[in-house]
C-alpha cells in the first residue's frame, strides 16, 4: 500500500481513519483467524439483512458507504437478542462510520467519490465532464479520418472497443483535465488475420546517456516534444473492424462496424 | 478502419513507421547504432532526435535549425511543446551552466513508499562486499513482490550506476527468489533511502576523454560456476554505459 494517498484502515477500532500519516507495522501480521467471538468490538449489524443485500449490487465503494448508512438510520433492536451476534462474513473487512460526526462522514464520502474515475460508460455518462471528454476523443478520431462506417464482411471478425477514463493531475496534484480514451480490445486479435508485425523499437538508455553527455560537453540545449494521441496517426496495413463506441452509435445503422 | 486505435496490437508499430517516414522525408538519417536516433547534418549544422514512442528529445548545434524542426513537427502532428528537457520518462533533468544533471529522486521516493521502506535504517553500501549467494537456500517468498521490487530498482539504475551491480545480481533470481535474495533487495532500498538525492552530472567541458574499465570475476557463481564480467564506460568522468 502506498502511503502517498490517503489510507483508510484500522478495522479493529470501530472507526474509519483517513490519514496521510500512516506507520506500517512491518513486523506484525494481521491475525486473520481471529474468531468473531473473540473480537472485542463485534459490530452490531442488527437483523436488518435485507437492506444490506440490496446495496450489495452496487459498486464496492458504494456498498461500503451506503450499507453503513442504512444501519446508522435503522433503529437499534431494543429487545435482547438471544442469537449470537456475528459480523456478516463479507463485512468483516469493513468498518462502520458510527461515531464520526456528520462533517467527518461527508469528508469521507468526498474522498471515496471524487478521486475515483468512472469504470465504464454507464458510470461516466452521469457526469457532463466525461461526456465532454468523450466528445473530444471522438472528434480527434474523426479529424484523423480513422474510420468509415461499413457493413461487416462475412469473413471478417470485429474487435470490441471500450472507454477508459483518467483524470490527469498537474504537478501540484490538482485536477488538470479529464481524459477519455477509446481503446480497442487488442487481446481479441488473432495473429495473421488482423495483425502481423507488432514490434516497435524505442531508444536505448545508452543512446540517451551518450546523447546527453555529448550535449553537455558541447554546451547545447536539449528540447523535448510530446506528440498528442500519437497512436492515432498510425496507418493500418491489415483489415481491422471495430464496434461502434458506446454512446456514439449511429441510429438506424446499429449493425454496422467501423 | 484506416488508422490505428489505442489498444490495437499493431498500434505502436504503425506509429513508428509513420514518424520514421516523416524523418526520412525531412532528410534525417537513421543511426545505424540505434534505430530510434535520427540525425540531420547539413553544412556543419546538425540536429539529433531521439524517439521514445511519443516522447522525443532533440538537440543540435544550431538554434535556428532546432526551431525549424519544431515548427515542421508541429505542422505534421499535433504536439505539446515542453520546451527545455526537464522531465523525461520519469527522470528529472536540469540543464545549467555546469552541464546536464539527471536525477530520479521522485521515482526513488515512490519506490520507497511502495515497498514501505520509509522507516528503515539507512545503510552505507548497497551490498555487503564479498557476499556469496547460493541458489539452494531455504524459505520461499512472494515471487511477484520480489519481481516488482527488482523491476523498480532496475529502472532506478538509469541514473544510479552505483546500484547497477547489485541489481543485476539480484535480478538473476527473479524466477525463484528466496528469503536471502529479498533481504539483499531490501538492503538496496535501505541504501537508497540514505541516497535518494544522488544524481548524475554530465559536465560541460571542452576536452573529451573516454575511459573504459573492464573486469571479470572468474567462476563467481558458486552453483553453476559462471563468471561475472563488468564494464564501465566514462566520458569526462561520468558513466555513459
Amino acid at each position: 500500500m502506498r502511503n502517498q494517498k490517503p489510507t483508510t484502515c484500522i478495522p479493529v477500532q470501530k472507526k474509519i481513519v483517513i490519514s496521510r500519516d500512516v506507520i506500517f507495522e512491518e513486523g506484525q501480521t494481521w491475525n486473520w483467524n481471529l474468531n468473531s467471538e473473540e473480537t472485542p468490538n463485534v459490530l452490531d449489524w442488527g437483523e436488518d439483512e435485507t437492506d444490506i443485500e440490496e446495496s450489495d449490487a452496487e459498486s464496492d465503494t458504494m456498498t461500503m458507504v451506503s450499507s453503513t448508512d442504512n444501519l446508522e438510520s435503522s433503529p437499534e433492536p431494543e429487545r435482547q437478542s438471544r442469537r449470537e451476534k456475528r459480523t456478516l462474513s463479507w463485512l468483516q473487512d469493513y468498518d462502520s462510520v458510527e461515531g464520526l460526526s456528520e462533517e467527518e462522514q461527508e469528508a469521507g464520502m468526498i474522498l471515496f467519490m471524487s478521486n475515483v474515475d468512472p469504470k465504464n460508460y454507464v458510470e461516466a455518462m452521469k457526469d457532463a465532464k466525461w461526456i465532454e471528454a468523450m466528445k473530444n476523443e471522438i472528434n480527434s478520431i474523426k479529424k484523423n479520418k480513422t474510420w468509415e462506417l461499413v457493413t461487416l464482411p462475412a469473413h471478417a471478425k470485429k474487435i470490441g472497443v471500450k472507454w477508459i477514463y483518467k483524470t490527469k493531475l498537474n504537478e501540484e496534484g490538482k485536477v488538470d483535465k479529464c481524459k477519455a480514451r477509446l481503446v480497442a480490445k487488442g487481446y481479441t486479435q488473432t495473429k495473421g488475420i488482423n495483425y502481423n508485425e507488432v514490434f516497435a523499437l524505442v531508444a536505448r538508455w545508452d543512446t540517451i546517456w551518450i546523447l546527453l553527455a555529448v550535449t553537455a560537453q558541447e554546451g547545447w540545449i536539449v528540447y523535448q516534444l510530446d506528440v498528442k494521441s500519437a497512436f492515432l496517426y498510425g496507418e493500418l496495413k491489415e483489415e481491422v473492424y471495430v464496434d461502434q463506441p458506446e454512446g456514439f452509435i449511429k441510429q438506424g445503422e446499429e449493425d454496422k462496424v467501423y | 478502419m484506416n488508422k490505428a486505435l489505442y489498444g490495437l496490437k499493431q498500434a505502436p508499430r504503425t506509429w513508428f513507421s509513420i514518424i520514421e517516414c516523416y524523418f526520412q522525408k525531412e532528410g534525417f538519417t537513421r543511426s545505424s547504432h540505434d534505430y530510434a536516433l535520427f540525425i540531420n547534418k547539413r553544412e556543419g549544422k546538425s540536429i539529433l532526435v531521439c524517439l521514445y514512442v511519443d516522447d522525443l528529445i532533440y538537440t543540435g548545434n544550431d538554434e535556428d535549425l532546432c526551431a525549424k524542426f519544431k515548427k515542421s513537427m508541429n505542422g505534421e502532428f499535433e504536439m505539446t511543446d515542453l520546451g527545455k528537457m526537464r522531465f523525461f520518462l520519469g527522470v528529472e533533468v536540469s540543464q545549467n551552466a555546469d552541464g546536464i544533471q539527471l536525477c530520479q529522486k521522485k521515482y526513488a521516493k515512490e519506490v520507497l513508499d511502495r515497498f514501505q521502506m520509509w522507516n528503515c535504517i539507512v545503510v552505507k553500501n548497497p551490498i555487503v562486499p564479498r557476499t556469496v549467494l547460493s541458489k539452494e537456500s531455504e524459505e520461499a517468498i512472494n515471487t511477484t513482490l520480489y519481481q516488482q521490487l527488482v523491476g523498480s530498482l532496475m529502472y532506478l539504475t538509469v541514473t544510479r550506476p552505483d546500484i547497477m551491480y547489485v541489481v543485476c545480481l539480484i535480478s538473476r533470481y527473479m524466477a525463484n527468489p528466496k528469503a536471502e535474495h529479498m533481504q539483499m533487495a531490501k538492503r538496496v532500498l535501505r541504501y537508497l533511502k540514505g541516497t535518494v538525492n544522488f544524481s548524475q552530472l554530465y559536465r560541460r567541458k571542452k576536452c573529451s576523454k573516454v575511459l573504459a574499465n573492464i573486469d571479470s570475476d572468474n567462476a563467481r557463481d558458486v552453483v553453476d560456476t559462471k563468471s561475472t564480467p563488468g564494464y564501465v564506460f566514462m566520458l569526462n568522468d561520468t558513466t555513459i554505459c
